[in-house]
Parts: C-alpha cells; structure tokens; sequence
C-alpha cells in the first residue's frame, strides 16, 4: 500500500526514470495515467478508428519499454509523450493518404434514452458532433492539430509548442486560424439555443 | 489577437466588455449576435470534448501483452534498493543546481568553507586576554626575581668572603716560604739539571672550599726525575743536595696534584 502510494505520488518524470531501471509498477503507473488519454487522443486523430487507437496505444507503450532513454530528461513527459503519439498519426496519415472520411447521421452505436428532451439533446449533440468532426478533417492538418490539442486534450498554449516543436507566437496564429473557421463552419448549430 | 485572450472575452458577457475588450474581438465578432455564436461554439466543443473524454480504457489484451513485453525486455534488471536510492538522490529529471545531490553536495562545501571561520574571533580574543596576562604575571616574577638575586649576591658577599682572615694569613706565609726558598741559589746540583728547567711548586691538597693548602713542597719538574732539596747539617749549612726519587708514577702525580697555584719562574 504504501509503495503504491509512493508511486502515485511521484511525477512522470521519475517514474520514467524508474521504469529506465527496470521497474514494473512505474510503468503501471505510467500505464494508469496515460492509457485511457491516448486512446482517446488516438481515437480522434485516426478517425474515430477505435480499434486502431488500442494499437497505436499498445505501440506508443511499447516504444517507451524498449527504449525508454529516448525520453528526455529536461523536457516534460506528458508533451513528449503527445509528440511521440503525434509523429505516430503523421506516419498513419502518410500511409493512408486518403483521409477517411466522415459519415453524416447517426452512429450505429448510438443508444436513444427514455426521456424526449434528452433524446432531442443527443441528437442535436451527435449532430453537432458529426459536423465538427467532419469540418475539422477538412482544415490542415497543422491547423486540425492545434485545435485539438488545445480543446480536446487540455494542452497549453506552451505544451502545444513543445509537441510540436513550434514557437508560441506560430500555434496561436494557427489556433486563432482554426477556431475562426470551424466557428465559420458550424453556425447553423447553437446547440445551447435549440435546447 | 490571441486565442487565449478571445477565450477570455468569451468567458464574460458581451455587455460586460470594455471598449478595448470589442475593439479585440472586432474581426471575429463584430456584433453581439456574433459573439453569442462563438460563445455557443465554444461551448459545443467543450461538450464534445468531455463526451469524447470517455472512452473506454484500452483493452486488458492489451496491458497483458505489454506486461509481457516489459518482462522480456527487463527479465534481467531487477529493481535494486540502490537503483531506488541513486534515482531519488540523483534525479536525472531535474535539472543539475535542483539535483537534491548536487545541494548536498554544496551545501557540504559551503559549510566545510565556513567551519574554520565559526567562532575564531572569540577564540583570538580570548587568546590575546591569556597572552596579557601571561605576560603581566611573567613580567612581575622576573622583576621579582632580579631583585631577590641581587639580594642573595649582597648576602654572599657579606656573609661568605672567599678569602677569610685565618687563610689570607696562611697565604701570606706561604708566600714568604716562597720567597725565601727564591732566595735559594740554585746550582747545577747533578750537573745534568738544565738551568731552563723550570722550577714549580704545587700545592696538593688544597681544600677548595677554604682555599688553605696543607703542605707545599719544592719540586723541579722537567726532564729529570723530582728532586727534594733537604739541609741535613745541624747549623742549617748547606751540604748538598740529597737526591730522592719519587717513586709515584708522574700519572699518580698528575692525579693527585691540583695545580691551582703555579707560577712560573
């Protein structure tokens, strides 16, 4: 228990570090804090592919057991770990070539709730959804990046740069870019007023 | 503008934007109905966000076969209490002045710098008080000291004279003994006596302590053997000289004799 404790309260930094030696429960911590974030991160980067997101998380910690000294040490983890699973997409993306593409309408894993305003709701949402998702595929890829990183996984500004070994000064004109287009592109939804 | 600050902007109500603030966001809401889409926008994709935040985890299949990876990369690193140790001391993550080593580290040397210093001032004070004493108390002695010699000095030479009265008599018959024993002519008494030899007397036995010789005789010391010069005749006429060899060794002499009286004629 209270080893456990000391690794939970340890940073990403020294766990890596641990985890370089050897140790087991630093990377089941490391495993804890980041599996499901990636997954994610994935899932929206590979066009909502679910089962390739569980690959590329199983590479991305993969590349980190093997070789775990190409993590540097004066830089933060948690934004080498995003340009690491970053590099990733860019390699799909040139494999792929073609860009899947987005389906209009509902998902066929959408599950309908009892209540009629809720209903009403979440299908304004998967809707909205959609539309996003479609319109950000359709931005470069530069510009899709930043926009996601900044409002779909919680990135600063700053950490943003560093995955993507920018200037600041570069991501916010991108981001700026970005959002005035998407803003553009979904004004026919006002989820907030339709409901 | 930036992004951050439009973010900011969009936090607030547009009735609650200062002049600058709507001068910011001219371009990208030039209107209220504008900014209330954006505000919309935004407020949309944090839905979605969260909504998207929860997937599932990834599948157990997948940390299995990642275990099984860690294992066969580390079967041979075990995780050594030293390793634990060195990490936490030496922290690579950090950087070299935050290092916990590395401030140890100075933090030694800074003190192992200052050690000598601590308390010196107080030690050489007090150091120097001992020093004016030692010497006001050495000073007083030695002053104390020359005065009881001078003292001394003046008693010995009022209580213990070197020459008494009774001694500088003996002395002064001595000295006529001598003096007529000067008046002796000596003659070449064997013949093989050399006039050069010189004629000495001695004092033997001399007590030190009261300088009073006890006999005194009459020697020739050269390359002959002693000679005493004896009168035998009953009116004291000389009638020669009557030759007696010493038979102590002139070793035994030499020993026996302090020569603490010997002019030389």
């Amino acid at each position: 228990m209270r080893i456990a404790n000391k690794y939970t309260e340890m940073s990403d930094e020294k766990l890596m570090a641990f985890l370089e030696k050897g140790d087991k429960l630093a990377f089941d911590e490391l495993y804890i804090r980041y599996a499901k974030m990636m997954k994610g991160y994935f899932k929206r980067m590979l066009w909502n592919d679910a089962e390739k997101a569980e690959d590329f998380v199983h590479d991305l910690f993969a590349k980190i057991i093997k070789n775990p000294a190409s993590f540097d040490a004066s830089r933060s983890f948690k934004t080498w770990f995003f340009s690491v699973a970053n590099n990733m997409c860019k390699n799909e993306y040139k494999k792929q070539e073609v860009r899947k593409g987005t389906s209009n309408g509902l998902d066929e894993h959408f599950v309908i709730k009892d209540h009629q305003t809720d209903v009403m709701n979440e299908v304004q949402d998967q809707f909205f959804g959609k539309a996003f998702e479609h319109h950000i595929e359709q931005l470069d890829i530069k510009h899709s990046e930043v926009f996601k990183l900044r409002h779909l996984e919680g990135l600063s500004i700053k950490e943003i740069a560093e995955v993507l070994s920018a200037n600041e000064g570069t991501i916010k004109s991108r981001l700026f870019y970005a959002t005035k287009y998407l803003a553009e592109s979904l004004k026919e939804f006002n989820p907030i007023l339709n409901r | 503008m930036q992004t951050d600050d439009l973010e900011y902007i969009l936090s607030k109500e547009y009735d609650e934007l200062s002049a600058s603030e709507k001068a910011q966001i001219q371009d990208i809401c030039p209107s209220e109905e504008e900014f209330l889409q954006m505000k919309h926008f935004f407020f949309a994709v944090e839905n979605y966000a969260q909504e998207t935040a929860n997937f599932d985890s990834p599948a157990e299949s997948t940390k299995e076969s990642l275990d099984a990876l860690f294992y066969q990369t580390y079967q041979n690193k075990g995780v050594l209490w030293y390793n634990s140790l060195w990490l936490t001391v030496y922290a690579p993550e950090k950087k070299f002045h935050q290092k916990p080593l590395v401030r140890v580290a100075a933090l030694l040397i800074l003190s192992l710098s200052v050690l000598p210093f601590v308390g010196k001032q107080d030690v050489t004070e007090n150091q120097f008080a001992k020093l004016e004493e030692k010497a006001k108390t050495q000073d007083s002695k030695s002053t104390a000291n020359v005065e009881n010699k001078q003292n001394e000095m003046v008693e010995i030479k009022v209580q213990s004279p070197i020459f008494t009265q009774k001694n500088q008599q003996k002395v002064e018959q001595l000295n006529i003994q001598l003096a007529q024993m000067d008046e002796v002519k000596i003659e070449d008494v064997a013949g093989e006596v050399a006039v050069s030899d010189k004629i000495s007397f001695s004092a033997t036995s001399i007590n030190a302590a009261l300088c009073s010789p006890t006999s005194v005789t009459l020697s020739a010391t050269g390359s002959v053997p002693t000679q005493k010069f004896t009168w035998a005749h009953s009116d004291g006429i000389y009638a020669g000289a009557e030759f007696e060899k010493d038979k102590k060794s002139e070793n035994e002499k030499s020993l026996a004799v302090l020569d603490l009286l010997t002019p030389t004629f």
